[in-house]
């Protein structure tokens, strides 16, 4: 059996370990288009904040390839033929697969705004070589202006910001990481970083990039700015998939095996659209541990194993400046919200029905563990458990009846993917 | 592999944490180096209910989702079995924390702290050799905890 990987990310690693882990004689070749080799993408941001070293980004080494048998090529992927089941490569080259898996993740937005054009001095922070240059480019006390306040955006501003520069934030809607907190926690979140020095413009967009470094806002106001790091979002990268008629929509569509529409052809990481295990919709989630999970289950799947996958659970964890930010599930999701904060600690669960559907947790990561665990086996409690709860919440608080389930899971499966 | 706590038998003397914090950043099992010259970190919370406590310690998951979202491959299994952090490579994101039904996982400063079974010790884990009342086992993967 011959396998190909486009990608060499997360999904990729936890695909070579996958096949792997039931075939461990079927040739692998994975497509490393960035030709970086195996790093960590959200090192990135502590690569420029002087905090990590080339030799410390690495997420999988290159004996871990040599260890596992995987050919890597140094090229990039520019068309498959699905009919010969080949792999074209930008040198030419044809790589024949038997089962191909698509981990070639996504790339970032950049909108429509007169005067963007990506340079000197406006630039994206999303590969390894992007942080190389932004390297060069920070100066102390100069001025530095991030549109977008997603997880990449604030962390490159974290980066610059210790790093010695005057950082702006601008975010057009009216809260930074909108998709992640409510309004009350971002406001906490945004008092933290502003009384660090980061200044954070909300509910404004910007309209124009000039040739004189400055950057115009809807209020005509205008900001200088020796460099610019635009961070509204990434998009899969579909144009491999469309192009061999898979079918797409704002990812690729998998089945429940990460399969696409090709029988030969999985596909997993950034790239797809999957499910929120909570919403039941559609989603691009773009999160590593998935990529890791659909990488390992499309690799088994890949190799003969019929593990299904159940979807994602929107979580993230993040540190901002000294602050921790875990949330699980999208700040959209209605239900009772119950608050608990004490100095530096906030706490904002949110039940429907005695079940807990979203929560978020400032500095306070212990609990959020077992906080997404009530989430996904969806325990019901009764109001007056959660009102308890919430008044002093704590791991000594979790019922007796939660720590008996996990064993119970942990007895019975260790596997999450709950096909093997 | 792992350590179950048992319940039962738990005084909640938290003698476990303190040898486990003097076992492992190169105290050497020293309780006095641990706490008068240095800062101990144990690698697990004692946890204290109403009517009972326990030790909420790492079941070393076979299929670990702390080990499948680590960003940079810091958590590994070794040939054992046993989950633990190459603290140089950790950078601190509580992505492992967040994932971790059992809340075992702690956070620090450079790294995160979490159960190494006492790998680089021979014979029992710290916290089993020390528990004055037999609470603490370790068992290995098949046997009943």
């Amino acid at each position: 059996m011959k396998y190909v990987i486009i990608g060499n990310g997360i999904a990729a690693a936890g695909a070579v370990e996958g096949i792997r882990s039931r075939d461990r004689n079927g040739a692998i070749a994975v497509i490393d288009g960035e030709q970086r080799g195996s790093y960590s993408r959200p090192l990135i941001t502590y690569y420029l904040a002087g905090k990590r070293k080339a030799e410390q980004m690495r997420y999988r080494s290159p004996a871990f390839f040599h260890q596992h048998g995987v050919t890597v090529i140094p090229d990039r992927a520019v068309k498959i033929d699905n009919q010969a089941r080949q792999v074209i490569l930008q040198s030419g080259q044809a790589v024949e697969y038997d089962r191909l898996l698509l981990a070639n993740g996504a790339s970032p937005i950049i909108p429509e705004i007169p005067g963007i054009a990506l340079g000197d001095w406006v630039k994206t922070l999303y590969t390894w070589q992007d942080a190389e240059q932004l390297d060069l480019l920070v100066t102390p006390g100069h001025k530095a202006v991030v549109m977008g306040s997603g997880l990449i955006g604030l962390k490159a501003a974290e980066a610059l910001c210790q790093r010695g520069m005057k950082v702006t934030v601008v975010e057009k809607q009216s809260q930074i990481l909108p998709r992640l907190l409510s309004r009350t926690s971002a406001d906490l979140v945004s008092n933290h970083l502003q009384d660090r020095g980061m200044e954070i413009i909300t509910g404004q967009e910007v309209t124009r990039i000039n040739e004189y470094h400055q950057v115009e806002l809807d209020n005509d106001r205008r900001i200088e700015a020796q460099l610019v790091i635009v961070a509204i979002g990434t998009k899969p990268n579909l144009s491999l998939a469309a192009a061999c008629g898979l079918a797409v929509d704002r990812g690729i569509l998998v089945d429940s095996y990460l399969r696409t529409s090709d029988t030969n052809i999985y596909a997993a990481g950034d790239v797809i659209e999957t499910t929120d295990i909570l919403t039941g919709f559609p989603s691009v989630m773009a999160l590593l541990p998935l990529a890791h999970q659909e990488g390992l289950i499309a690799g088994q799947n890949m190799a003969g194993a019929a593990c299904s996958y159940p979807g994602g659970l929107f979580i993230n964890s993040v540190n901002l400046l000294g602050m921790n930010i875990i949330a699980a599930g999208s700040p959209q999701i209605p239900g009772q919200t119950w608050l608990w904060q004490q100095r530096e600690q906030y706490l904002e669960l949110v039940t429907e029905c005695g079940r807990l559907v979203r929560y978020i947790a400032l500095n306070m990561p212990q609990i959020t563990g077992p906080l997404i665990s009530l989430i996904e086996q969806q325990l019901k409690f009764p109001e007056s458990f959660w009102q308890e709860f919430a008044s002093q919440p704590g791991l000594n608080r979790l019922p007796k009846l939660y720590w008996e389930a996990l064993k119970e899971v942990q007895e019975n499966d260790g596997c999450r993917c709950g096909a093997i | 592999m792992k350590v179950v706590s048992s319940a039962e038998y738990c005084l909640g003397c938290g003698l476990c944490r303190i040898h486990c914090a003097a076992g492992h950043d190169g105290y050497n099992g020293s309780i006095l180096k641990a706490y008068k010259r240095g800062t101990p970190r144990p690698r697990a919370d004692l946890i204290v209910d109403q009517d009972q406590s326990w030790l909420n310690t790492c079941q070393h998951c076979p299929d670990a989702p702390c080990v499948n979202g680590c960003i940079t491959g810091a958590l590994q299994r070794d040939e054992r079995g046993v989950v633990y952090i190459e603290e140089e490579i950790c950078v601190s994101c509580y992505t492992c924390i967040m994932v971790c039904p059992y809340g075992h996982i702690l956070p620090g400063e450079q790294a995160v702290l979490k159960c190494d079974l006492c790998r680089d010790r021979s014979g029992q884990p710290a916290c089993v050799a020390a528990c004055p009342n037999g609470a603490l086992r370790l068992v290995n993967e098949g046997e009943i905890a």
